[in-house]
């Protein structure tokens, strides 16, 4: 997958030409994946759990509007973001609650429920949004949609994220060697580690010599960081993967299943909550039709990233390079000035084309591998 | 007789795991040839490879004498070998006709189905078995032993010559097994060829003429099943002498009940559950004897919580209890094996690790976060305990023998230390090395002073385990037997036909 991303960058960089890899792009590409990437990560969990949420496009465009007519003085009560921030949230992760709910105790397929929840959350969108409420200038929730980080802190950031990295890493090595598992030998976690610093220098000092670090990507990466861990080291994750790798195993070795699927849909609206709060800040305000498709973004994004439709499987780590195809994609069709049509021709068929090749390259079907055992033979018969 | 399939040098690697090695034998027209070996023996691959279903590495396969490759089922089809696979590959929701014919429907014009013709021949081939099941019924309302039949009519529906059996009688009961060889018989007389592959030795003495023994991957002797013994054929699969201890247990039993229950009857199960009263005292074995379909899994599920009770109560060390979730009986101190590993038992695509790990995750963390480490030596001293093989314990469980996946079941339930454990058939499907190992494990758990309650459909299991019999029949109990008053008889009377 990260073959199939450098390949575009490189394509992109040659059709677009010297911007393309500017401090302005990178920033911007960084900025555009941030709302759908958040609920890709969310919509992670939730698949991996076995489900699915139709739903979180129309569930983030919920959250946007109400927040955004919550701080309307022309429109709404004209709340200050303190308390419309929170408030939003508590609908986005309500909200999920009762889908959840209507999953695990009432049997009702996620897929069909939160069918009618992309439809029912768009309708009341539609409604909240009815004069496109604006967000008034001055606070804080905007400069998380328009400022960027300061540049010094930007700094102190990567290296901070470096330094807690290596020391994850180390001492995830220490631990596995002591338990004598096959754990990356000094050499390589070196430079693993001089990789990623020297990449995410090269970001920021990219992106200082524009704007700096968009607020926004920061608030995605915190995400993204949080949902790893969770996925990875607590008893939550673990038994979601369960959950999704076997409802009965898990359910008689003691899980409380359906209290897990209503906890991951309310992780998912809370997580709705935050892409929409930042959707709205981008747009300093809501409209009826926002988030459109990006239910479906989200679950292009997990899926190129490898996690299983079946439930049981996947990483939130490949949700981001999943999400990273997709902003990839979309952006650079923006720069090939191709008719919209096309655009969009192209950008399923360039997404097809991704999962197909990494199914491909990791469990080839039957008739890929007669295919390459007979190139193999006459390659060698002719050497 | 001549040679009918010749396999010469079969070699097939999956991986780095060397599946066949160079296995040479042949069998011969008109006999049935049993294949037999441990699980992970190589049998199915072999079978796979002759049916077309995988391709093998090197080696020739001659059928006829002419040497064949197989590039898909079709193509073994062709030269007359059909398969039966151990589970049903069939579509549930279509008739038997359908089913006969599936992929291969007469077709009218238009590319309509022809159901006319679709029924009657179907209805030909049936009566030509012998079969009183009706072409137009749907499949998923027989029995699984019918299904059985219905799958090998469609596989010798097309000039079969020779049919290959897949463990087919893992699935059914005694009296359906009966049906079953004496159809294959009767195929047999008329000239078919049958390859039974399985590892229950009683069906092979009863049924097959010759049999070949493979041991990991590897050819050990093909022998005339009249000039042998099971002794012998046992000592071929495992590849050293199997101890069957039957020994009596000491005696020193205590009288501390620990899991009782009184006139517990559940409504919700598939099998209601009337009335029943059982007890299992510290350290002793009971068995819950009885056909399968008459309440026993509903029983253990009752006191695991996944049953509700209607009536009646369940006593734990003393104590009336109410189980409301499998979480609360693990509290209690109760473990269960359920009946089915892969659709139960464990997550297969997970690791051996976590697959352990999960009944007691809370255990292995602090404040919601898993200690990686604890959660290590936990898998590595079970896997050691248990001798589960595998490369790692961070192998996925679907990669394993059945037998070691079995062990891991038990690992996953028995690093909780419970109280009382309830096995629901632990050993099926497993081959004999496994076997043995798990009985000791049982007896040495029961001297641990652990109550346990054993659910088997294996009479000789019953009677080699249990120091006290339940037999069970219709949801209710039928009679209680001492060790000393119990035999195969005795417990198969009570199970049919009550008392």
């Amino acid at each position: 997958m990260i073959l199939i991303l450098v390949a575009m960058w490189i394509f992109f960089r040659l059709q677009v030409g010297d911007f393309y890899f500017s401090g302005e792009s990178i920033a911007k590409l960084s900025r555009d994946m941030v709302s759908w990437t958040i609920l890709a990560a969310g919509m992670t969990l939730v698949i991996i759990s076995g489900n699915i949420d139709l739903s979180v496009g129309s569930l983030l465009a919920v959250v946007a509007a109400s927040a955004a007519l919550m701080m309307n003085p022309e429109y709404g009560p004209g709340w200050s973001a303190n308390i419309a921030v929170p408030m939003a949230l508590a609908i986005g992760t309500l909200l999920g609650l009762l889908q959840g709910t209507l999953v695990a105790y009432f049997r009702i397929p996620s897929f069909i429920v939160t069918l009618g929840g992309l439809f029912v959350f768009r309708g009341i969108t539609q409604k909240i949004s009815e004069f496109d409420p604006r967000v008034p200038g001055e606070n804080w929730v905007v400069s998380l949609g328009f400022d960027y980080v300061p540049h010094e802190t930007a700094y102190v950031m990567i290296a901070a994220f470096v330094l807690l990295l290596a020391g994850v890493l180390i001492m995830s090595r220490r631990n596995r060697l002591q338990m004598n598992l096959p754990s990356w030998n000094i050499p390589a976690l070196t430079s693993i580690l001089f990789v990623v610093a020297v990449v995410l220098a090269f970001l920021v000092t990219k992106m200082n010599e524009y704007k700096g670090i968009p607020n926004q990507t920061v608030v995605m990466a915190i995400v993204l960081i949080t949902l790893h861990v969770v996925s990875k080291q607590t008893t939550f994750g673990r038994h979601l993967y369960a959950i999704g790798g076997n409802t009965e195993a898990a359910r008689i070795s003691g899980i409380k299943v359906e209290r897990k699927i209503v906890a991951v849909f309310a992780l998912m609206g809370f997580l709705a909550g935050v892409a929409g709060i930042v959707w709205m800040a981008q747009n300093q305000g809501s409209t009826k039709n926002g988030g459109q498709y990006y239910e479906l973004y989200a679950i292009a994004a997990a899926i190129i990233g490898g996690t299983s439709l079946m439930g049981g499987r996947g990483t939130i780590f490949g949700t981001f390079l999943g999400g990273l195809v997709m902003a990839t994609v979309i952006q650079g069709m923006d720069y090939t000035n191709l008719e919209n049509w096309l655009q969009l021709v192209v950008r399923g068929s360039v997404l097809v084309l991704a999962v197909g090749l990494d199914i491909m390259a990791k469990d080839p079907p039957l008739w890929a591998r007669r295919l390459q055992s007979k190139v193999w033979k006459s390659s060698r018969s002719a050497s | 007789m001549a040679e009918i399939v010749q396999f010469d040098g079969v070699t097939k690697r999956f991986g780095g795991t060397v599946a066949l090695d160079g296995v040479s034998f042949s069998i011969q027209e008109g006999e049935i040839h049993a294949l037999i070996g441990e699980n992970g023996a190589g049998k199915s691959t072999l079978m796979k490879i002759l049916s077309g279903v995988l391709p093998k590495d090197s080696g020739g396969i001659f059928v006829g004498g002419l040497e064949k490759v197989f590039r898909s089922a079709v193509d073994a089809q062709r030269e007359g070998i059909s398969t039966v696979y151990q589970e049903p590959h069939l579509v549930p929701h279509m008739t038997v006709a359908e089913n006969v014919f599936l992929g291969r429907e007469p077709i009218k014009r238009f590319g309509w189905v022809d159901f006319n013709t679709l029924n009657a021949r179907t209805q030909g081939i049936l009566a030509q078995l012998e079969l009183t099941i009706s072409p137009t019924v749907t499949l998923a309302d027989l029995s699984s032993a019918e299904v059985q039949l219905v799958q090998i009519a469609r596989a010798i529906a097309f000039s079969t010559k020779i049919l290959i059996l897949d463990e087919p009688t893992a699935s059914i009961t005694g009296r359906e097994t009966e049906i079953l060889f004496s159809l294959l018989k009767k195929l047999n007389a008329k000239g078919l060829t049958i390859v039974y592959v399985s590892h229950r030795l009683k069906e092979i003495f009863e049924l097959c003429h010759r049999a070949t023994v493979l041991r990991d991957g590897k050819y050990v002797a093909t022998v005339d099943v009249e000039k042998t013994n099971e002794r012998e054929i046992i000592r071929m699969m495992v590849g050293r002498e199997v101890e069957e201890t039957s020994a009596l247990r000491d005696g020193q039993r205590s009288d501390e009940i620990s899991l009782e229950l009184r006139g517990v009857s559940v409504s919700e199960s598939a099998v209601p559950v009337r009335n029943v009263s059982l007890n299992v005292r510290k350290g002793e074995i009971v068995a819950l004897a009885g056909l399968v379909g008459s309440g026993r899994s509903d029983v253990a599920k009752a006191v695991f919580g996944l049953n509700r009770i209607s009536a009646g109560s369940i006593h734990v060390h003393g104590k009336r209890v109410d189980v409301k979730s499998p979480g609360d009986a693990i509290r209690r101190g109760i473990s269960f094996v359920p009946e089915d590993r892969k659709s139960e038992g464990l997550i297969p695509i997970q690791s051996i690790k976590h697959n352990i790990s999960l009944t007691g995750l809370k255990l292995l963390a602090r404040l919601g976060f898993i200690k990686g480490s604890a959660e290590t030596s936990l898998a590595r001293k079970s896997s050691a305990q248990f001798s589960i093989r595998s490369l790692s314990e961070e192998a996925e469980v679907s990669t394993l023998s059945g037998g070691n996946q079995q062990k891991v079941v038990l690992a996953k339930w028995l690093w909780l230390k419970p109280t009382i454990l309830i096995l629901d058939e632990p050993t099926r499907g497993i081959d004999v090395g496994a076997k043995a190992e798990i009985h000791s494990l049982i007896r040495n758990l029961a001297k641990n002073d652990v109550a346990v309650l054993l659910i088997s459909s294996e009479l000789p299991e019953v009677l080699r385990l249990a120091d006290r019999i339940y037999v069970m029949r219709d949801g209710t109990i039928t009679g209680e037997l001492q060790r000393s008053e119990a035999s195969q008889e005795s417990i198969m009377h009570l199970a049919a036909i009550g008392n």
